[in-house]
């Protein structure tokens, strides 16, 4: 267990640096006895234990062991060299004063030498430091593609603490789950595994983990063995190495973002440059069909003949406002259609619409019904004539030639309710929750007889929508379909 | 002796019904695919009317529109397939004198070419004192307008806008047209309130306003003053 490791580790140290501090102070005190047999005079003695305190600092590397060994060798001085020999007294008081100076000058060496040894280790701790964040640093920038700099993290992350690493990227990247990278060891192998959620939980717990962020969303997890957290140096290098995984995986992830971005411009450039080309291309003939057929139309006299070309006719006008309204839904849907708001009379965006539907509305009678004082109301004009021409032609074609049609408008409070009735079948219960779906046509059989792509109530829906009204669809008591739109005065 | 038309139309079967629906009123017509061949036309044929596609091959039909503006007044019905409101205001704008979105009925390309012999056909400078559209008449001498033989009272500002319809009836006159015309200015804050104007003048004058018979809306781009 490495809580046990620890204090056992640091007594053996002390050991050994009390060993170092002894066996120098004796072998001083040895050499002392040398030169006071061959007479030298007592100076030389005081040099030795001076010198003698000089490596105890040196070895020990530690200021207190330093001290101890000044005060060890200033005693022996005293009680071996000094008379009385072999006491802790004096007889000379002058000696007194070589002790004291002794001892300063012992202490103060030793200081010195211990400061010079830590500040000698901090330099080459900080230089190994800065290598590292070096390396991590240059091959972070070598790589390119999140998956080069998450797999170059990995191998930083595992030559640095010399264990196995672990990288669960999240489903953010991949769009799917969890997926686990491991890496035993620096010349290995990535091994990719898919996590579930309680897999997730369980490895993140088992581990030292630490995430990066991208924009306030978790990217990726770096897990490392629990155990691996030491001192607050590699606390602090290991802070500094994940800047710079985070700045590495934000620079990728931000070309990758770019890189989309302009990927969508282009395909946005050119969906709309195929929906001009389509809307030009189809128009073209459409115009042909149907003015060749309308001039047959005048100058045919057999009666089956103008029943076939009035059914080409027919067709290619309804085909014409498909067009339209594929075009103005994938429009709307692009968010390409951005709404022009002005103050435009209610009554003139109506006739617009009724006067456009009456040219295909036959025999049928189109009422209209506004208060006696001019409407202003805020709308995208256009957009509102569209949504009025839907719902007219709607109308026209769920009623029968002889039918009349009703438009009218009502002020409720800050609102304008405009209605178009018609007084035809009327809706299928069932359809009225669907009838605003893109696609939906009301009821099978008619849809072959009467067609209607279900686009023009979707439209409908989304542009009374844009301007934060609501539409409704209901069926009149006495028979017939009423819809009903709101805009905010 | 009848009038001649210049047909400016890329596509093959637009340009024979177009010629087609012409003849059927004996009116002559030449047809020209290009701009360039359009242009050459205009320079050597008495053209009465051009109908001019904007989409053409060689070069942008608004082109042609300013080119031919520059050196005479010759009628100008353009066809296109550009539905949006700025490419119609910008070329009425820039001198065009109908806009026909495709696909077109032949009803209203022959309505319209109506309109632009009947202002052809009298000379805009010597306009009739007195202008009679239905049951409405209006006096541009004595600046009194009746309807049913009824009286109608409007004020100066709301005469003055009935006037100009009412001499270009039949053309789609932009927002701006009509405010340079009247005001002098064409702020877009402005349209707003010829709006006002146009909707105190219906009141006036027509039976439902919502369901106008003299004065059309083209929401986005002006008014039309409908002859027929």
């Amino acid at each position: 267990m490495p809580a046990n490791n620890k204090p056992k580790f640091i007594y053996n140290f002390t050991v050994q640096r009390i060993t170092v501090v002894m066996c120098l102070m004796l072998l001083a005190t040895l050499l002392s006895f040398l030169v006071e047999h061959l007479g030298f005079t007592e100076v030389n003695i005081v040099v030795i234990y001076i010198l003698s305190v000089l490596l105890a600092s040196r070895y020990t590397k530690c200021l207190y062991y330093g001290v101890a060994a000044s005060l060890i060798a200033t005693l022996s001085f005293n009680f071996f060299f000094t008379e009385p020999i072999y006491s802790f007294t004096v007889y000379d008081k002058s000696y007194i004063f070589t002790f004291l100076v002794m001892l300063l000058a012992a202490i103060f060496s030793s200081t010195l030498t211990s400061n010079l040894i830590n500040a000698e280790e901090q330099a080459k701790k900080k230089e190994s430091q800065a290598q590292i964040l070096y390396q991590v640093t240059s091959s972070l920038a070598k790589a390119s593609g999140t998956n080069e700099v998450l797999r170059a993290s990995m191998e930083c992350l595992a030559s640095l603490f010399n264990s196995s690493v672990s990288c669960i990227i999240t489903d953010e990247i991949l769009g799917s789950k969890f997926h686990l990278l491991e890496l035993q060891n620096i010349k290995s192998v990535v091994s990719i595994t898919q996590l579930n959620r309680e897999a997730f939980d369980e490895h993140v717990k088992r581990f030292h983990t630490t995430p990066v962020l991208f924009q306030d969303r978790v990217v990726c997890y770096f897990c490392l063995p629990a155990d691996i957290l030491s001192s607050d140096e590699n606390k602090y290098l290991e802070e500094s190495i994940f800047m710079q995984i985070t700045i590495a995986v934000e620079r990728v992830l931000l070309t990758e973002e770019k890189e989309t971005a302009k990927i969508e411009t282009e395909q946005e450039r050119f969906k709309s440059s195929l929906l001009r080309s389509v809307s030009h291309d189809l128009r073209t003939p459409l115009s042909g069909i149907t003015g060749a057929a309308e001039i047959l139309l005048h100058r045919l006299k057999d009666h089956e003949n103008i029943t076939l070309v009035n059914g080409i006719y027919e067709d290619s006008a309804w085909l014409n406002r498909l067009v339209e309204n594929i075009l103005n839904l994938t429009r709307l849907q692009e968010g390409r259609i951005n709404i022009a708001t002005r103050q435009e009379a209610l009554e003139e965006v109506i006739s617009e619409a009724v006067r456009h539907v009456q040219k295909y509305a036959a025999g049928r009678r189109i009422l209209v019904n506004i208060p006696e004082e001019v409407l202003f109301v805020p709308m995208d004009g256009k957009l509102i004539v569209q949504v009025l021409v839907n719902l007219l032609d709607n109308a026209i074609r769920s009623t029968e030639k002889s039918g009349t049609i009703t438009v009218s408008v009502t002020v409720d409070h800050d609102r304008v309710w405009i209605s178009v009735e018609d007084d035809g079948e009327g809706l299928e219960n069932v359809d009225i929750s669907k009838i605003f779906d893109i696609f939906y046509v009301a009821d099978k059989k008619i849809a072959d007889a009467k067609r209607g792509a279900g686009l023009g109530l979707a439209i409908c829906k989304a542009i009374v929508t844009m301007h934060n009204g609501e539409i409704v669809a209901e069926n009149k008591k006495d028979g017939g379909a009423s819809f009903r739109f709101c805009l905010n005065c | 002796m009848s009038p001649l038309f210049l047909v400016v139309e890329d596509d093959l079967q637009i340009r024979n019904f177009i010629k087609f629906s012409l003849k059927s009123q004996s009116y002559k017509s030449i047809e020209v695919s290009t701009g360039k061949a359009a242009l050459e036309a205009i320079a050597i044929e008495p053209i009465t009317a051009i109908i001019l596609d904007l989409g053409l091959p060689d070069m942008d039909g608004m082109d042609i529109i300013k080119q031919v503006r520059a050196i005479s007044d010759i009628p100008i019905i353009v066809i296109s397939v550009r539905d949006q409101d700025n490419d119609k205001v910008e070329a009425l704008d820039a001198g065009a004198d109908d806009y026909l979105v495709k696909p077109f009925s032949i009803k209203e390309l022959l309505a319209r070419i109506r309109v632009v012999l009947r202002h052809t056909g009298n000379s805009i400078k010597e306009s009739p004192a007195i202008l009679e559209f239905a049951e409405l008449k209006v006096d541009l001498i004595r600046h009194k307008v009746t309807l049913n033989e009824k009286e109608v009272h409007l004020t100066p500002m709301e005469f003055h806008l009935l006037t100009l319809l009412v001499k270009n009836y039949g053309k789609v006159l932009t927002h701006k047209y009509i405010l340079n015309e009247v005001w002098g200015s064409s702020l877009d804050s402005d349209v707003q309130s010829l709006r006002v104007f146009m909707a105190n003048i219906r009141r006036k004058i027509e039976k439902n306003p919502a369901k106008p018979r003299y004065i059309i809306t083209e929401v986005g781009v002006g008014y039309r003053f409908a002859d027929e």
